[in-house]
């Protein structure tokens, strides 16, 4: 399983933040060997997982055994709502 | 100064998030939101980094557009945000639907613990300290 992940990683090739997007459009990536401009943001990384769900690309790393160092989304945000209220159920879990 | 990332009219920070009971990290993008007190990550990242509601000490229920929500709150050692860090951070854990693009929200319990100057019309934070 080791020699099995190092080869993927040498294989995976480093890929702009604008490849990534190209390449995997509307999806989740899941980063190693990132680099950032200077303005912090990511400007290059390897993919090591890619889905347009978040649970299959971490599905894809637990079952391979890949690293992980970054989840990012490459598409746009669709729509997205603010909390109106918030509850905490004031019972512990086990109790 | 720090640059927030805009996207689709929302500001997103990094979070670095530890694995549970391992000397690991990885990063997610969370919505800056000082409309939830709490902050919320996807209980698939949580998942991943070995959490799950063994570890939670409470029910957690989230009212959106779309429904209500039901979670669990976990304590994590150390929560690392917009270069600062947090020992013993309280987070929900709950789905959410990650076709949205969001893996979660940076949320009033981390947000109180310090002072900004954030430019919200360009997303640069001109000064940040930490409230003692």
């Amino acid at each position: 399983m080791i020699l099995f992940c190092v080869s993927m990683q040498s294989m995976a090739r480093k890929l702009t933040w604008q490849e990534m997007k190209k390449k995997y459009p509307n999806q989740w990536v899941s980063l190693i060997n990132i680099e950032r401009g200077k303005d912090g943001m990511v400007k290059s990384g390897v993919v090591m997982a890619a889905g347009p769900d978040l649970k299959i690309v971490t599905q894809k790393l637990k079952k391979d055994n890949l690293p992980s160092e970054m989840f990012k989304y490459t598409g746009h945000i669709k729509y997205f709502w603010g909390f109106a209220k918030w509850g905490i159920t004031d019972v512990p879990i086990d109790g | 100064m720090f640059q927030l990332m805009g996207k689709g009219g929302l500001y997103f920070v990094e979070a670095i998030l530890p694995f549970k009971n391992q000397n690991k990290w990885d990063v997610a993008e969370l919505v800056l939101d000082t409309g939830s007190a709490l902050t919320v990550v996807d209980t698939t990242i949580t998942d991943f980094l070995g959490y799950s509601s063994r570890d939670a000490f409470k029910i957690s229920n989230l009212d959106g557009a779309a429904g209500r929500s039901k979670g669990y709150l976990i304590k994590i050692p150390i929560f690392r945000c917009l270069g600062f860090e947090i020992k013993d951070f309280v987070i929900a854990c709950h789905d959410m639907n990650s076709k949205l693009g969001v893996a979660g929200i940076l949320g009033m319990n981390f947000l109180k613990h310090f002072r900004m100057d954030i430019d919200w019309a360009t997303g640069e934070i001109y000064s940040i300290s930490k409230i003692f």
